[in-house]
């Protein structure tokens, strides 16, 4: 089928088509993304001050992918330039390093910038509970500047680090898990013990085996846990492994808070201080703990899950807001980035589509690597918006 | 293809539009100089982003007049710079400074709703219930 005027103006607009729709497509994109940025500051405005993480993304690298996106963004100007001059050869260069450059934003987010929020560890300690963990809040010594937003009456409470994920593959998972009574733990292990009916018995093991694997994270304690002379001391040792996090490294925001320096917003990712280095040898809550493959005595944290605000765990979007939004705002643009890698891929390969129409309409070929750079532009624009408001500011 | 004619033709076209090949030729030197303000103005986004405005007299009387305190400064500067740079590659990357009326009527629409979403949260302040908005009292 030929589709009219995908080079020519109507006569009607004045326009080309394709021109028009992927206007009219923009302009539905940025009611997309703004109403995804109205909620940002819905958010942002309405959480308390010292509950908006900051630090937590790395600036450099940030700031390394906005240039490869404003790089991009000039590359894909040049190859439609190239095109309108006629010069095929310096079109497939600037369009390749267009979409190399686009690979590469992705790379950076996939490989590096979201994975690393699963490995670290965050939770909120509860008021209640802050006494306990004062060595490592400092919220008693600790003086807010005034007219200093965020510390000045507002206590610290959120503990963020790293979890030994090399000697303890089940670390992750156990910072997840919430808190478990011991009432709960002995009515899940009761199920289907007195049952007498086979078949009854059968499917009430089989609801016992599903729970335990929800609540208890190693393999080894839950058939430990079904064996039917447990003994008590083994079962108190398997519920303190559930209901306590092991952590071995802290960031260093919490754990210097007597520091001056340390009471302003951070920009760079949060450096990590090992337990160890803490001073804090006879605290109830530091643990000697062996490592695994060295033999070495190592400190670990232990934080007792009854202390936390129900949500903690890795930095995923359920932690808080913040990382609920950046992991939105931020997915949904990779998505964009992807689709425009997509199309320059097919509009740079030597196919019907591609140059190829060079050769038989290159006015064709023109406009769509204008309509695809307008559509990249808009994910640059974009970019140049969600940079600064959830690495910087 | 209703819109098949030979190269040379649309050459012509092209050149018709843009005019002769020298004014081409200093186009891509403009691209080059807006993508060159993008990459200081990167920069600039960044190196503020350090400043800490609160403390800095003539900010914080400033941005007070408008109820604006603590990191509410920092992130009006922050966004004031973003728009800049918006701008430059609206105006020159996606040639909207050369568009017709055909093109700017559905954006006059566009920006006259994302303003109103993004200002939606002023609604949050008029609200009689006492709520947890700290940036402006």
């Amino acid at each position: 089928m030929e589709i009219p005027y995908t080079v020519r103006p109507r006569p009607d607009t004045g326009l080309a088509n394709p021109k028009l729709g992927i206007w009219l497509f923009l302009a539905s994109e940025v009611m997309l993304f703004g109403g995804l940025f109205a909620g940002y500051i819905f958010m942002r405005l309405g959480a308390e001050p010292w509950m908006w993480p900051k630090g937590w993304l790395n600036v450099p690298v940030g700031t390394f992918n906005t240039f490869v996106l404003i790089l991009s963004s000039v590359t894909v100007i040049l190859a439609w330039e190239s095109l309108k001059l006629r010069n095929l050869r310096a079109y497939k260069v600037w369009l390749a390093v267009t979409w190399i450059c686009g690979l590469l934003f992705l790379t950076i987010k996939l490989s590096y910038e979201w994975p690393a929020k699963f490995h670290h560890f965050g939770a909120y300690i509860q008021k209640t509970a802050a006494e306990k963990y004062e060595p490592l809040l400092g919220n008693d010594k600790h003086e807010g500047k005034d007219g200093h937003i965020g510390r000045k009456g507002y206590p610290r409470l959120f503990i963020g680090g790293h979890l030994d994920l090399e000697n303890d593959k089940d670390a992750m998972k156990a910072s997840s898990v919430p808190f478990i009574p011991e009432a709960n733990l002995n009515s899940v292990l009761a199920l289907g013990k007195d049952e007498k009916d086979p078949a009854k018995q059968a499917k009430l093991f089989h609801t016992r085996d599903e729970m335990l694997k929800q609540i208890v994270v190693r393999e080894a304690d839950i058939i430990a846990l079904k064996a039917p002379d447990l003994d008590p001391k083994k079962k108190a040792e398997i519920l303190h492994r559930m209901n306590t996090i092991s952590v071995h490294k802290v960031d260093a925001e919490n754990a210097k808070p007597y520091d001056p320096d340390n009471d302003k917003a951070h920009f760079v990712p949060r450096d990590q201080v090992l337990i160890s280095d803490l001073g804090l040898k006879d605290s109830p809550i530091v643990h000697s703990v062996k490592d695994a493959k060295t033999g070495k005595e190592d400190q670990h944290l232990i934080i007792d899950k009854r202390d936390l605000v129900a949500g903690h765990g890795p930095l995923v979007p359920k932690l808080n807001t913040y990382l609920a939004t950046y992991f939105m705002i931020t997915g949904l643009h990779g998505a964009h980035v992807l689709a425009g890698c997509i199309c320059f891929i097919y509009f740079w390969l030597p196919i019907k589509g591609g140059s190829k129409l060079f050769y038989t309409n290159p006015e064709q070929l023109c406009n769509r690597i204008e309509v695809s750079g307008l559509f990249w532009h808009l994910v640059d624009l974009i970019w140049i918006f969600v940079f600064p408001i959830f690495y910087l500011l | 293809m209703s819109d098949h004619s030979t190269p040379a033709e649309h050459k012509h076209d092209a050149h018709g539009h843009e005019g002769h090949h020298g004014s081409l030729m200093s186009h891509s030197k403009v691209y080059l100089i807006i993508g060159a303000l993008l990459f200081i103005f990167t920069v600039i986004t960044v190196a503020l982003s350090y400043i800490d405005f609160a403390h800095i007299g003539i900010f914080k009387w400033a941005f007070g007049l408008v109820g604006l305190k603590g990191d509410g400064i920092n992130i009006v500067i922050g966004l004031i710079v973003a728009t800049f740079k918006v701008c430059l590659v609206g105006a020159w990357f996606m040639h909207l400074k050369q568009e017709t009326m055909q093109i700017w009527r559905p954006l006059l629409f566009t920006f006259f709703f994302v303003f109103a979403l993004f200002m939606l949260f002023v609604l949050a302040y008029l609200d009689p219930i006492p709520s947890s908005s700290h940036w402006f009292h």
